[in-house]
């Protein structure tokens, strides 16, 4: 090996090793620390804190559960009095008509007719981002169904009104803030031939029907004649929005 | 140190700076996207409590609504104005009446993606947007999003609860950041006390679907 070889190989090793350093220094944190916390350096130490974030994790869902039963039957009574006879008598003109069409536009009213059911599911396998159905996925999926004229969506029976957001906490996906489960089933009210149309158009959805045809994450479409989208179950009700008083 | 010998020893320079970012970035994604146990559990119950006091408020606000028309149903006086008032509220909410109230406006000046519209309107609504608008038209849940219409500047007007809105579309890494990307110039983020979204332009009906007894 030549002697101007070695010495450029050598060169070229010095070159890395004060690049990494230089790297290493930029990327260095500060030597005093601030926001000084006890290290959980012990395994059992873990595991506590593993177990305690459990146990508060499994409380937050029963909290959530018994308040959610709590709205419906807040709900349902709201409901009664609202349909009521009693303030039916109380009412002029076609009042009573018009609260009932308010409340269907803003979704709280069960709504039936022809639709679609869509099932999306992760595939099976190994986990990676393209087997994964996202909330992202579902935000696609929902405009999509929009845009092609759906009257009105659901997804895991959690009703989209104008309040509603699809986000995504850690692997959970969340709707009205209410964890969704896979397999997710969106039930989409419309003509069933003109939402299904739109779904399996290569056009639209393109990363969708990709990862459904390369790596298998589920995909499916049914057509049916009756289907009911559930109201919403909560407080449909302006905190700060007043209506604008025209002079 | 002759001239061709001082060339690799520069790009050697190079190479190792960027193996080290590189995976000093791999450690980064990888932090992101395959969070322990420990983490995913921590940051889903972050969003536990935040979920479970809002339906504390939902089921006190609707207690309140319960409360209000038992009063309404027992009284000797006319409900009209109550139920007005109720029927004034859903249309508020469903867009066939224009709102007013506090907000922030947001302006992008330039062509959004499709997907950053999505994404923006939805994080809105997560932060409690009240009413939303788009270069002055009424968004609504059932409003097909298309950014090709909305040209090279994108107003979005909402209103809610400021603070709220505020923290959650400014914080570090938030929509406001993605917005921006490498030049904050391009987006401009007022709050006021009093914004006006109009009425939607057609009309919010449920057409061909029937209503189900509650």
């Amino acid at each position: 090996m030549s002697k101007q070889f070695k010495f450029s190989a050598l060169l070229l090793l010095v070159g890395l090793f004060v690049g990494l350093f230089f790297a290493a220094q930029l990327q260095a944190t500060p030597s005093r620390l601030l926001n000084l916390t006890i290290p959980l350096d012990s395994q059992q130490a873990k595991s506590l804190a593993q177990s305690s974030l459990e146990e508060t994790h499994q409380g937050l869902l029963l909290d959530q559960e018994t308040l959610r039963g709590q709205l419906r039957s807040e709900q349902q009574a709201t409901d009664t009095l609202e349909q009521s006879s009693t303030l039916a008598a109380k009412l002029s003109g076609n009042l009573g008509n018009q609260l009932e069409a308010a409340k269907r536009a803003a979704g709280l009213s069960d709504l039936s007719g022809p639709g679609i059911d869509i099932v999306l599911a992760d595939a099976r396998g190994q986990s990676s981002a393209d087997r994964v159905i996202t909330a992202a996925d579902i935000r696609d999926i929902i405009s999509a169904l929009w845009a092609s004229g759906a009257k009105a969506i659901a997804i895991g029976g959690e009703r989209l009104v104008e309040t509603s957001s699809i986000d995504a906490v850690a692997e959970t996906i969340l709707v009205n803030n209410t964890r969704i489960l896979p397999p997710f089933h969106i039930t989409a009210l419309g003509d069933p031939l003109v939402l299904h149309g739109q779904l399996v158009d290569p056009r639209q959805l393109t990363d969708l029907h990709r990862r459904a045809s390369s790596v298998g994450i589920q995909f499916d479409i049914f057509e049916r004649n009756t289907l009911t989208v559930p109201a919403y179950t909560g407080n449909l009700y302006p905190q700060v929005a007043k209506p604008e008083v025209r002079s | 140190m002759k001239l061709h010998f001082l060339a690799p020893f520069s790009a050697a320079i190079g190479l190792g700076l960027l193996a080290a970012l590189q995976y000093q970035l791999h450690l980064s994604r990888a932090a992101t996207t395959g969070a322990s146990s420990p983490t995913l559990l921590a940051i889903d119950n972050a969003r536990l409590y935040q979920t479970t006091a809002k339906l504390r408020g939902d089921l006190a606000a609707l207690s309140n609504r319960h409360a209000e028309l038992e009063q309404i149903t027992n009284s000797s006086e006319t409900a009209d104005s109550a139920v007005q008032m109720i029927i004034q509220n859903y249309q508020l909410l469903s867009g066939a009446a224009a709102a007013s109230g506090p907000g922030v406006t947001l302006t992008i000046h330039r062509r959004l993606e499709q997907s950053e519209l999505v994404d923006l309107v939805n994080v809105v609504r997560g932060l409690g947007a009240e009413a939303i608008a788009v270069n002055n038209q009424r968004i609504l849940i059932s409003t097909p999003l298309d950014a090709g219409r909305y040209g090279d500047q994108v107003t979005v007007i909402v209103i809610g609860n400021t603070q709220t809105l505020t923290t959650g579309l400014r914080e570090a890494g938030g929509v406001v950041d993605e917005l921006a990307r490498a030049n904050s110039d391009q987006i401009s983020f007022t709050v006021a006390a009093t914004l006006s979204v109009p009425a939607t332009a057609n009309n919010p009906s449920t057409g061909g679907a029937t209503s189900q007894p509650g």
